[in-house]
């Protein structure tokens, strides 16, 4: 009687979980699975187009040894690296800032939390090219603020044309558009602290940086985390920012491993550019080197500031 | 009251997935018995009011016969189809960028036309009908019919001009570069120029102009070996790189986060850009006083580069013989001259030139010309992995990060590398 009870139960648990599971198993799980499949595989010149995925050539890890002796992913991955760097850590200090800035009680603070928030709604694709014409040589307001400095480093190729300024270029428009983002999550985390923490910590003699510093900051580190770990995924997969502000990410100015690549091709535009290719083989085993990459990272940096708390 | 609202959604939510299910997917016969085609087309607004007359007249003239024109996006057709491919609801016929049309070949997507009925190649504008010949298995033969051919012309602003003494474009490679140079001007007295002469894009296909005026071969004739590290092709680059090193006619419009060229000639501050047919709508309603003429002439006179659509039926096509017959009238001069007289575009059948009144579209006069002279791009399987290829060293021989010798030298081995074998 009892056991036909619980049976029945964990049956009733599984149907409600069904429709879920159901989604899941269909639109993440199996895709996640298929691609594996995908990456050890080949679409060749003559492969049907009415019967690609069952008549490519199987080639087994093929893709892979092709992928790390090919300069340009290994050099997409470093520029991501390089990208994820210039990004992530901006995005929280200035998001952290932010909210600690809006956490007080200043005159017109809603105005000023829907302000820094709003370029966040904004889609990538438009803030791209917005930032386009601020940078733009000749035109750009950039430029324009430049020649009234006496500044002509910029004058000929811009910011986005050199290839040592296109990334960074990139990066503060990206950062200053996710920087609200982050300072919605800290706002509402601060605003969780109770506030005898903070009168505990006064009683012992801590200032305003002490308050900072050992009491703010690691009372937020979940939310440093989550933005570490989201940042990092967002690094890999950025495609629009660089298709929107630098065409086919370029310039193409930089020598690395005998090969010309373009001073802004991150991981995720250069597995867009061999989709587009119909190479579904290549990109499938870049994504999965990269689903690797992402599951390192996001486990190292939970492990790391766990210990830390 | 709650419980009804829920039915409510839930029988909407089914219903927008049946329908998205089943959409898409051709049907052989039409409700009324009717041999039913279906068209996937990719034209703009004008384009596509035009194209539903034309079905209609197809359909008075051939009874029984239903045409359907659907519309997909031009931006990602190529995935479109691909996809519709292999879920099997892919049209009868389908409108192709040139470009793709060799890998459907390759991989006999397309069917042979033909075999359906006599095409006339001397009809159609060579550079058109060219990009739709394929050797197979060392035959010849033709895997579709260009609905639209573009290339590119000179167009420059007539106001700079008059302003600045010039009184007709330039014909030669020479004029041009003297010309540019009297309209590329420091207006604010800077020290930099803040109208420029020329402005130009980076990639290939707008690089043909250069290479075909100097009369570069790209491919061998049997396709193996890349041509470009040639005399003619050096040179051919080398102009278009001085043009922004060294005479800095060019206002570095090919340069990433730059002003293009279309924007820029549109604001004034470029005196002369290439350009397009498809332009020509855009810059008059902007109420630009400009003018077209031919690309300048090189070692080998004029020519320019080809763009452009062409139409192919699809392998598992329900009626080939009706769509060969709807390509066939689409393609013929009546009908071209009707589309091109009402759209102000190049015909592809050179015979719709005679039914055609240019008097309120001489443009279209200069481009028809320009085509006369085009080179068909190169047959490789993917031109995208032959531009990614090719682009990169345009792009370093532009910005002087590399000698035009050394670009082209290295480009040419690539592309035989890695563009005309499959890896």
């Amino acid at each position: 009687m009892i056991e036909n009870r619980k049976l029945r139960a964990t049956v009733t648990s599984y149907l409600f979980l069904a429709p879920f599971l159901l989604v899941f198993l269909l639109f993440l799980a199996w895709p996640v699975i298929y691609s594996f499949y995908l990456s050890l595989h080949k679409v060749c010149w003559s492969t049907d187009l009415y019967n690609v995925f069952s008549d490519m050539k199987l080639v087994w890890f093929q893709n892979y040894k092709q992928l790390f002796k090919d300069s340009h992913f290994w050099w997409s991955l470093i520029v991501t690296a390089y990208y994820a760097l210039l990004t992530i850590p901006a995005t929280i200090f200035l998001g952290l800032m932010l909210a600690i800035l809006l956490n007080n009680k200043l005159p017109g603070v809603s105005l000023f939390r829907s302000a820094y928030f709003l370029p966040n709604v904004l889609d990538i694709l438009v803030v791209g090219i917005i930032w386009t014409f601020i940078y733009s040589p000749h035109y750009g307001i950039l430029q324009k603020i430049f020649n009234l400095l006496g500044i002509q480093t910029f004058a000929r190729e811009g910011i986005l044309a050199n290839p040592r300024t296109a990334l960074p270029g990139i990066a503060i428009a990206m950062v200053l558009r996710g920087a609200g983002f982050g300072m919605i999550l800290f706002l509402a985390s601060i605003q969780n602290i109770p506030k005898s923490v903070y009168e505990a910590a006064e009683i012992d003699g801590a200032g305003p940086w002490q308050k900072l510093l050992y009491v703010t900051i690691p009372l937020v580190k979940p939310i440093i985390l989550f933005l570490v770990v989201m940042g990092t995924i967002a690094s890999l997969n950025a495609f629009t920012e660089i298709y929107a502000m630098t065409q086919d990410g370029g310039p193409f100015a930089v020598h690395f491993m005998g090969e010309i690549q373009g001073a802004t091709k991150l991981s995720g535009y250069y597995l867009f550019e061999k989709w587009s290719q119909m190479k579904y083989g290549y990109a499938a085993a870049i994504s999965y080197v990269l689903l690797a990459i992402t599951l390192v990272i996001s486990i190292v940096n939970a492990r790391l500031l766990r210990r830390k708390q | 009251m709650k419980n009804r609202k829920s039915k409510i959604v839930f029988l909407a939510v089914f219903l927008a997935t049946v329908n998205f299910v089943s959409c898409g997917k051709p049907k052989e016969k039409a409700e009324n018995g009717e041999k039913k085609i279906v068209v996937w087309e990719t034209y703009g607004n004008e384009e596509h009011s035009e194209i539903l007359k034309i079905a209609r007249q197809f359909e008075n003239k051939n009874p029984g016969v239903e045409v359907d024109i659907q519309r997909v996006p031009w931006g990602g057709h190529e995935s479109k189809i691909m996809t519709a491919m292999i879920t099997n609801t892919a049209p009868d016929i389908a409108r192709v960028d040139v470009a793709f049309l060799p890998r459907l070949v390759k991989s006999n997507s397309v069917l042979e036309l033909s075999r359906f009925g006599e095409i006339n190649t001397e009809d159609f504008v060579p550079a058109a009908i060219e990009s739709n010949i394929f050797a197979k298995d060392g035959e010849k033969g033709i895997y579709g019919l260009p609905d639209q051919t573009t290339g590119v012309a000179l167009f420059y602003n007539k106001t700079l001009f008059a302003k600045y003494g010039i009184k007709s474009p330039p014909k030669t490679w020479k004029e041009f570069v003297a010309t540019a140079k009297k309209l590329t001007v420091d207006k604010n007295g800077d020290g930099k120029p803040d109208q420029f002469g020329f402005a130009m894009h980076k990639d290939l296909w707008w690089t043909f102009p250069f290479f075909n005026t100097f009369g570069v071969r790209f491919l061998s004739d049997d396709g193996k070996k890349c041509l470009l590290a040639s005399d003619a092709g050096y040179e051919a680059l080398q102009l278009k790189v001085d043009l922004y090193q060294k005479y800095k006619v060019e206002a570095g419009a090919w340069q990433s986060g730059s002003i293009d060229p279309d924007t820029g000639f549109l604001n004034g501050v470029y005196a002369m850009i290439f350009s397009g047919p498809w332009n020509v709508k855009r810059f008059r309603d902007a109420e630009l006083d400009f003018g077209i003429s031919l690309i300048p002439a090189g070692p080998a006179g004029t020519s320019t580069n080809v763009g452009g659509t062409n139409m192919v039926i699809m392998r598992r096509a329900h009626y080939p013989e009706i769509c060969f017959e709807f390509l066939k009238y689409l393609t013929s001069p009546e009908i071209q001259a009707q589309w091109c007289q009402d759209l102000g575009q190049i015909p592809v059948n050179l015979k719709a030139e005679k039914l055609m009144d240019f008097s309120d579209n001489k443009e279209i006069k200069i481009f028809l010309e320009q085509m006369k002279t085009a080179i068909p791009r190169p047959k490789v399987v993917s031109y995208q992995t032959l531009a990614l290829t090719v682009n990169p060293y345009l792009y370093a021989a532009l910005a002087g990060e590399m000698s035009v010798k050394k670009a082209l030298d290295t480009v040419a081995k690539k592309i035989e590398t890695e563009v005309l074998v499959e890896r």
